[in-house]
């Protein structure tokens, strides 16, 4: 099996993998993050994105302008002393209702493109070339372990092929004791299950644990930091 | 009488009437009722008999006597008699079981579970978690549970880095000796079965205190929260050929808890290996 040899000048070099695919991999992790972080603002985003300029927002809020001065009005004029005009205003305000509600079926249906706007493009922009990076480079080794006997060798075997070697290990196991009594290392040959000396990470394996690792820091962050503090609501009764 | 016109009827009957008030006995038939005349009509209230009520009485309560007011009374206390019958019958058929099961079997299992039985009816089985949960209490306990979690979290990996450190650079730094307790230690062919020793007693006292907080709260924690359990537990028994589905799935959750835990661990551990080699 094939694999680059870890330099040793460097601490940096111990890192197999080209630099670039690191640094992308890194980047797409953060973005994620951040993404998750402001999920309260996307809504904020959208409405700016699509609302500000648009001419259906723009009559909305004249509409609803109207409106309202028409209502304000109508209160402070009394019904029995000016009912000409008040009956007038009345169905001004009726006929308002119905455009106000239109337009604002309008001006949702513009907040839910949107939405969808917003939604494809993270699949565009975020989600598919992380997919795509991780089927591509998947494979390659980040960095190599202190030592092969850390694990079990199963374990070690997932580290540095991924999971699919949890798959191919118990096939390559019956393959092999098919192959003492029939011939089929024409088979065996393809399957290139990890059997070497150094034990190194993939790509795959260690964004799984970066991403791990991460959602523990943020429930540890969370829970003991930032999470709002509790009374027992027993003794809070009590007390009362 | 027919010869007498209605008017010369009208008139006759007046003069009975005045007759008989001036005699004072208008207040007769009065008299009669209340009580104060010498009178056979039972003048017992049923506002004065608290025995209307349905408890388990068997005793009578009133004389009967045939008159109409009293009937209406009688019939709630007959009623509630009827009542009263069947629940002592139950109780009679509770105390016979539990002198059965004395005298059969002196098996005290079997005493036991007819005394619950008895004693709970239905919520036998289970009666914390039969119970709907306040939500208000839920909340508490849901974060007494998160809060144990991020504190075994944080202690397990300010514990296990130094540990990491010491087997990485442990041979650079010369802290490790090559022999003794320590040495063994320091091995990485130890690494695995120190890391999982550690995750075990971890694991064993987080799941102590969990349980201790599930005491006192009366709250199973995995019930309350968990939406796989509760539509597992909206399944009836006999849909599946499966035996007490929702307590399997209750242990496989469990397990699955203690793996992920596990993994988690596992997962620092690769990346410190990594910060290390970098750093």
């Amino acid at each position: 099996m094939n694999f680059k040899r870890p330099s040793t000048h460097s601490r940096m070099s111990e890192y197999t993998m080209e630099n670039w695919v690191l640094c992308a991999a890194i980047v797409f992790v953060v973005a994620g993050k951040v993404l998750q972080y402001t999920s309260a603002h996307h809504e904020a985003w959208v409405g700016r994105l699509t609302q500000g300029a648009t001419p259906a927002y723009k009559a909305y809020a004249a509409k609803l302008h109207e409106q309202k001065t028409l209502q304000e009005e109508n209160h402070s004029i009394s019904a029995q002393d000016n009912y000409a005009r008040w009956t007038k205003n009345n169905r001004k305000l009726d006929k308002l209702a119905g455009e106000v509600k239109e337009l604002r079926a309008q001006v949702l249906s513009q907040q839910g493109q949107g939405r969808k706007l917003l939604k494809n493009s993270r699949l565009l922009l975020l989600t598919l070339p992380f997919l795509g990076l991780k089927l591509w480079k998947g494979k390659e080794i980040v960095y190599y372990l202190p030592s092969s006997r850390l694990f079990p060798h199963l374990l070690n075997g997932t580290w540095h092929q991924g999971w699919l070697f949890l798959a191919m290990y118990p096939l390559k196991l019956v393959l092999s004791r098919v192959n003492s009594v029939y011939d089929v290392s024409f088979v065996t040959e393809k399957l290139t299950v990890f059997s070497g000396p150094a034990v190194g990470v993939s790509l795959g394996i260690w964004l799984w644990a970066l991403t791990s690792v991460l959602a523990s820091i943020e429930f540890v962050v969370n829970t003991l930091v930032l999470g709002e503090k509790l009374e027992d609501p027993v003794k809070a009764a009590k007390k009362q | 009488m027919s010869t007498l016109t209605e008017a010369e009827k009208r008139k006759l009957l007046r003069e009975r009437r005045q007759k008989k008030f001036a005699n004072g006995g208008a207040s007769s038939r009065l008299n009669k009722i209340t009580g104060q005349s010498d009178s056979h009509l039972n003048t017992d209230s049923p506002l004065d008999n608290p025995k209307n009520e349905p408890v388990l009485e068997s005793v009578p309560v009133a004389k009967s006597a045939p008159i109409a007011e009293t009937n209406e009374v009688e019939q709630p206390q007959t009623t509630t008699e009827s009542e009263n019958d069947p629940q002592v019958q139950l109780l009679k058929q509770l105390a016979s079981m539990q002198n059965e099961g004395a005298d059969s079997t002196p098996d005290l299992f079997s005493l036991l579970g007819s005394m619950q039985k008895g004693a709970d009816g239905k919520e036998g089985v289970d009666p914390v978690m039969e119970a709907p949960v306040d939500p208000v209490l839920l909340n508490y306990h849901n974060y007494l549970v998160n809060r144990l979690k991020a504190w075994t979290i944080l202690l397990k990996w300010i514990i296990l880095l130094p540990y990491l450190y010491v087997i990485t650079r442990g041979a650079e730094t010369n802290i490790c000796p090559s022999s003794g307790p320590l040495g063994n230690l320091c091995d990485p062919s130890n690494f695995f079965m120190v890391f999982t020793s550690f995750e075990i007693v971890a694991t064993s006292v987080y799941y102590q205190k969990l349980q201790t907080i599930e005491k006192n709260n009366k709250v199973n924690t995995l019930d309350s929260n968990s939406k796989i359990i509760k539509i597992v537990s909206m399944v009836p028994e006999g849909l599946l050929p499966i035996t007490n589905i929702k307590g399997k799935v209750v242990l496989l959750m469990q397990y699955w808890d203690v793996l992920s835990v596990f993994i988690g661990d596992v997962c620092l551990v690769l990346i410190a290996f990594g910060l290390l080699k970098a750093l």
